[in-house]
């Protein structure tokens, strides 16, 4: 009996190769679209944490300054005042390469000696005595990562031509730095070198930090040394800053793979479930010659698992090479804006791929098992009946359309319940999706009888006949539609959510520059009070703001302080419109404005007081409200210079607004300020309009990877959609041969073949729209909130829109092209004798 | 004698991958002798007349050099202790290009410091490494001073006598004064301890060997008032082991009669005496008898195996000196004095028990065993 089972099945595909053909590529493109976005997120996330713990190690204590740098006395004192052992001065920078000048390195300088019990440096220092003699005692000697050496084809006494603030400067490469199996798993090592030649080549006189192994009785005891102008910081605490960078980055990528399990399961469940339906009448037959229902569906059990098989394969393999593309985009954004090149590929665990085979393999199982178990269960009699069918599949639309209300509504209480967990957030997106995609056979139904009437008009009983079909053809059409809708909803979602983050940046950075002209600088003292004083006052200029940006280590990690003396034109913040009075409170001094971020990372409100560390030790703060920043993931505190200075006895400025009078000439205005500043190499002057158009173009450059990965997964959806909705077009033969005997023209069967699908692609498009800006919603109101803190405005442009909806009527014009050409030429007679 | 393979070694392998790695190649030391850069540095070729206090203090024209002290030390209940810390400077450039960095560093100081508690049955050893520069470590003549980090050894004015050594640690501190009884002893052929065969395997040698020691120690959270005898061995050269040498045994013995003896054997592969093997027997008056290989007898009587290393030493000896018709055995306060550090040695506190001519000897004293 499971021969006779078996050989139906074969000589089904036999006559039917591309039905099989469609099959596979539909799984395997669920599968690959899945596989490809998860291998890509998890890449990125193992590279961040490979890269942070390698620089860290085993430390579980920063000593960092308040204002920067500290200077080498402070760990003097530690060794020789307090008798402290585990201490490790470091010296972390960024630099360029002559030979690589696009990347930038770190490079670390380290004290060997002391080394050893923290980041397992020794496997950086080989343990070769000429070159740690060379390393300490020669200026300009370098360890070179392996890596590095080998992409730039170095040896060891190869001389390498650094690039740190424009100066050159060569050193020579006396061993490699020995990249141990982290460099497999994917962080970069960085240059490595002696903390004096450190000091000489990236020309300062203090170290980044001091690394410490404290217990936390220790931590207590270095915390009430009360060290003046540093700050005793938890390595995790340092380290989560730096992973919520990461994580923040990820965000995207994990909504993304999200979607693409969605879409994936969607398209490989329409895929193997019509594979089994449009067989239903063969199984009555077999049912019929006495085929017991388990015998039938074990059969169709094994059938789904071997399709199933092959297209998962498949699909893995694609996915990986997929996954190969978006892990170099991936880590080209990372390394660019957030770590440099401590990011490279890493190779993805296997279990990634096992999740990739249960998706394939069980939704195949399950979209097989469904209508196996409805064939199995109903009489030989009604299996081959296809009114029953699609009365059956009716009630089933009529039942999932009902059974999305319960979900939508558990997923919304989730989101209102939890409010900041991102995990629920996450939870929410997914069940919302998936409760509406249930309503689209439903909709679609209803769209189809809404139209008819128009397509009647329009293409008359061809037309007529197209929107009927469709409700009577769901059994078949009811799940890719689906896919279809859930597919476009994501690329529309995803467009509208970048559109509006890209909006409200865009209006950010005009409420935040608000003068003509900015300096900055990093070098101290580089700009002095008269020299901005002679700025003010000099021909054309309206006046200035000035600013000390800086980096303070808090208790809850390290934050952003920029303390301003405002300009002409305020604050250049925008403030979160809850709080009333902030700006004139934050004017006279009475406490701080935090970044929105800050706020909801820290869970902190109006009115709440902040501890910074200052000169004069701890001091609270009252928080006077937010302002929205998209500057930084770190957290930004905004206070008045007057009140920096106070508490920090800090009179470095390293950032002035210029505000220039609109009547003036420009030209001489500003080469007025050149001469007032001098040959200052270390000041860069900037335009307003060069600063917004560099952000702008570092936001888009974020979200390049964002946005290829949705066209990505958008085509992979649509091709995937396509081929569904064709094998279902063309499993139509008998029905066209039909309407042909009763005397309907070709082109007419052309026509209805092609306004059905047409229809179709135009019902999921269409209800793609809301779906699509309920995801951007979700987007921007629960899962960036819950990452990031940022606040934005949802903008409902109509590019994304459009766009989706050309892509779904597109898909199912495309799906309906081929079936049309086909059933134009077939011949009645041979379809009818066929059947 | 005995630490300059230590000294090189340690140096070389500081930053090296595990412990179990430099243990091994710990006992083939001089392999990385042979890394040294020892070029431009001066060798010990000709004998000196030791200039005090200058020759206290550092020679940085010669590549390495050491202060190594240990003692026998009690409380008034005669609870008994043991102690040794040990400074050594490691040059790194003989011609040093000069560094803008306050960091930038020519010399490289390792400490090592131990202390045995013969009645609570505990070892305790830390070392620390440290370049030179930052006033991190270093050495100086007025006053004379040694020092690494917060451990250091601090004369009185350019006199080495009486002496202050400070170190401390998690869970061992010393406080101890020390004052020289007798005049440093140069050892070997008018100060030169020649090592093995070849010119400039050698080093400088004095010994202050009975310094009367009173202070405080604290083991964990216990501080003692002790009273004791210490020993100061300095030495320093520009040197390169024999590659034959496996290893060297090592004993400086104070005896109640108040004569002290040094003697060191050097172990060639085949577990044979170098002929470069020697000694001292320093004689109340401060008067030296040389002490050469054929002189002494060493006999192993016991063996301790290392349960963390698995190392198994010679913990206790006969020494027969029949020149002078000495018979001593020497055994150990605590089996378990090895230090498990960067580099793997056994250097312990040691009671001695013996005869001369029929006459009862005791004392007290180091032995420091290595490449095993």
């Amino acid at each position: 009996m499971n021969r006779l089972l078996g050989s139906a099945a074969t000589r089904f595909y036999l006559k039917r190769p591309w039905q099989l053909f469609l099959a596979i590529t539909g799984i395997s493109l669920g599968v690959a679209v899945y596989v490809g976005v998860d291998l890509a997120n998890d890449s990125a996330r193992r590279a961040f944490e490979l890269s942070a713990s390698l620089i860290t190690g085993q430390t579980t204590h920063h000593l960092v300054g308040v204002g920067g740098d500290i200077p080498n006395s402070l760990y003097q004192d530690l060794r020789l005042k307090h008798g402290l052992q585990l201490a490790a001065p470091i010296i972390e920078d960024e630099i360029r390469l002559t030979q690589a000048p696009s990347r930038e390195f770190t490079v670390i300088g380290i004290d060997p000696l002391k080394e050893p019990s923290f980041r397992g440096f020794s496997s950086f220092v080989p343990g070769d005595g000429t070159t740690l003699r060379q390393l300490i005692a020669e200026p300009a000697t370098i360890l070179a990562p392996e890596s590095l050496m080998l992409e730039l084809g170095l040896q060891v006494g190869s001389e390498l031509d650094l690039i740190f603030e424009n100066t050159q400067k060569t050193v020579q490469i006396i061993g490699p730095v020995t990249e141990i199996s982290l460099a497999e798993e994917g962080a970069t090592t960085p240059i490595v070198m002696d903390i004096a030649t450190a000091q000489e080549l990236l020309d300062r006189k203090t170290i980044s930090r001091i690394d410490l192994i404290l217990s936390d009785i220790e931590a207590e005891k270095i915390s009430s040394l009360g060290l003046s102008g540093v700050v005793l910081v938890n390595a995790n605490d340092r380290n989560s800053s730096f992973d919520e960078l990461a994580r923040a980055f990820r965000i995207n990528l994990t909504a993304l793979s999200l979607l693409a399990l969605l879409v994936g399961i969607f398209l490989i469940y329409a895929t193997m479930s019509f594979a089994v339906i449009q067989r239903r009448k063969t199984f009555g037959v077999l049912r019929a010659i006495g085929v017991s229902r388990n015998q039938l569906l074990m059969g169709i059990l094994v059938e789904a698992f071997l399709i199933g098989s092959i297209a998962t394969i498949l699909g893995l393999l694609l996915g990986h090479q997929l996954a190969k593309i978006l892990v170099d985009l991936v880590l080209q954004t990372v390394g660019d804006f957030y770590f440099r090149s401590n990011v490279a590929a890493a190779n993805p665990p296997p279990w990634l791929y096992a999740k990739g085979l249960v998706l394939g393999l069980g939704t195949s199982l399950l979209a097989a098992a469904a209508p196996a178990l409805d064939a199995a269960r109903t009489s030989p009699h009604a299996a081959m009946s296809r009114s029953a069918l699609e009365r059956s599949a009716l009630k089933l639309t009529d039942r999932a359309a009902l059974f999305s209300i319960p979900i939508m509504a558990a997923a919304l209480a989730l989101l209102g319940l939890s409010t900041r967990s991102l995990f629920v957030g996450f939870a929410g997106l997914f069940f919302i999706i998936a409760a509406s995609a249930l309503l689209v056979p439903t909709t679609t139904r209803i769209f189809a009888k809404v139209v008819e009437p128009i397509f009647e008009y329009i293409f008359g009983i061809a037309g007529s006949l197209a929107a009927r079909g469709v409700s009577t053809s769901l059994s078949r059409t009811g799940v890719a539609t689906a896919a279809l809708s859930v597919a476009v909803a994501t690329v529309i979602g995803i467009g509208l959510m970048v559109n509006s983050f890209r909006i409200s940046v865009e209006e950010w950075l005009s409420g935040t520059l608000t003068a003509d002209i900015y300096l900055s600088t990093e070098a101290d003292n580089a700009i002095t009070t008269s020299q901005i004083e002679a700025i003010n006052i000099s021909p054309g200029v309206l006046g200035t703001s000035v600013t000390r940006f800086t980096r303070i280590p808090t208790e809850i990690g390290e934050v952003s302080l920029r303390a301003q003396m405002p300009g002409p034109q305020g604050w250049g913040v925008t403030v979160n419109d809850q709080v009333p009075q902030a700006i004139e409170k934050l004017g006279s001094n009475q406490g701080i404005l935090i970044s929105e971020p800050l706020a909801f990372r820290r869970n902190l409100t109006p009115g709440d007081e902040l501890y910074l560390p200052t000169i004069q030790g701890q001091k609270p703060f009252i928080i006077l409200g937010f302002f929205r920043d998209y500057n930084t993931n770190v957290g930004t505190v905004l206070m008045p210079l007057e009140m920096y200075r106070t508490y920090w006895q800090d009179e470095m400025v390293n950032g002035v607004g210029i505000y220039i009078n609109p009547r003036a000439d420009r030209n001489n205005t500003v080469s007025g300020i050149r001469g007032i500043l001098g040959n200052n190499s270390t000041i860069r002057m900037r335009s307003n309009d060069f600063i917004r158009e560099r952000s702008l173009s570092i936001f888009d450059q974020t979200f390049k990877i964002t946005e290829v990965l949705r066209i990505l997964a958008g085509l992979v959806a649509f091709l995937g959609l396509a081929s569904a909705l064709m094998s279902i077009e063309l499993e139509r033969g008998r029905e066209v041969a039909v309407l042909r005997a009763m005397g309907i023209a070709p082109r007419q069967i052309g026509i209805l073949t092609l306004s059905q699908t047409t229809l179709l692609g135009l019902a999921s498009g269409l209800f793609a729209m809301p779906l699509g800006i309920i995801m951007a919603g979700l987007l921007i109101f629960v899962i960036n909130l819950r990452s990031f803190g940022w606040s934005m405005n949802l903008e409902l442009s109509s590019q994304p829109l459009l766009l989706g909806l050309l892509l779904a009527v597109t898909a199912s014009i495309l799906a309906g092209i081929y079936p049309a050409m086909r059933a134009v030429k077939s011949g009645v007679a041979t379809q009818l004798r066929d059947e | 004698m005995k630490n300059i393979l230590l000294l090189s070694v340690v140096i070389l392998m500081a930053c090296s991958e595990s412990k179990k790695t430099i243990s091994a190649q710990g006992s083939n030391a001089t392999q990385f002798l042979s890394e040294s850069g020892t070029d431009g540095y001066k060798r010990v070729i000709t004998q000196r007349m030791f200039d005090f206090p200058a020759d206290h203090s550092s020679h940085d024209n010669y590549q390495n050099e050491w202060w190594y002290f240990t003692g026998n030390l009690e409380t008034t209940e005669e609870r008994h202790f043991g102690f040794e810390l040990t400074f050594f400077r490691f040059g790194l450039d003989s011609t040093p290009a000069p560094r803008q960095s306050q960091w930038g560093a020519n010399q490289v100081w390792m400490g090592h410091f131990a202390v045995t508690d013969t009645e609570g049955e505990k070892f305790i050893a830390v070392e620390r490494f440290s370049r030179q520069a930052l006033n991190l470590a270093g050495s100086q003549m007025d006053p004379f001073r040694i020092w690494l980090e917060d451990w250091s050894v601090l004369g009185n004015g350019q006199n080495i006598s009486p002496l202050i050594l400070n170190a401390s640690s998690d869970r061992i501190t010393l406080d101890l004064t020390l004052e020289a009884q007798k005049p440093p002893v140069s050892h070997g052929n008018g100060g030169v301890d020649q090592k093995g065969p070849e010119e400039g395997n050698a080093s400088y040698y004095y010994s202050l060997s009975n310094l009367n020691a009173t202070g405080a120690l604290r083991v964990d959270d216990t501080s003692f008032d002790v009273t004791g005898l210490a020993w100061m061995d300095r030495e320093w050269g520009t040197s390169s082991l024999s590659p034959d040498i496996a290893g060297w045994d090592w004993f400086g013995l104070q005896l109640s009669d108040g004569r002290e003896i040094m003697y060191y054997r050097l172990r060639t592969d085949d577990l044979q005496s170098s002929p470069y093997s020697g000694g001292s027997i320093v004689l109340h008056n401060g008067g030296r008898i040389s002490l050469s290989m054929n002189d002494v007898v060493l006999e192993p009587l016991e063996y301790w195996t290392s349960p963390e290393t698995s190392a198994t030493y010679p913990i206790s000896w006969k020494m027969s000196i029949p020149r002078e018709g000495i018979e001593l055995t020497i055994q150990p306060y605590l089996n378990e004095q090895e230090l498990n550090l960067t580099v793997r040695y056994w250097e312990g506190a040691v009671q001695v028990n013996g005869n001369q001519a029929g006459k009862t000897l005791t004392g007290n004293g180091y032995a420091e065993l290595t490449g095993y």
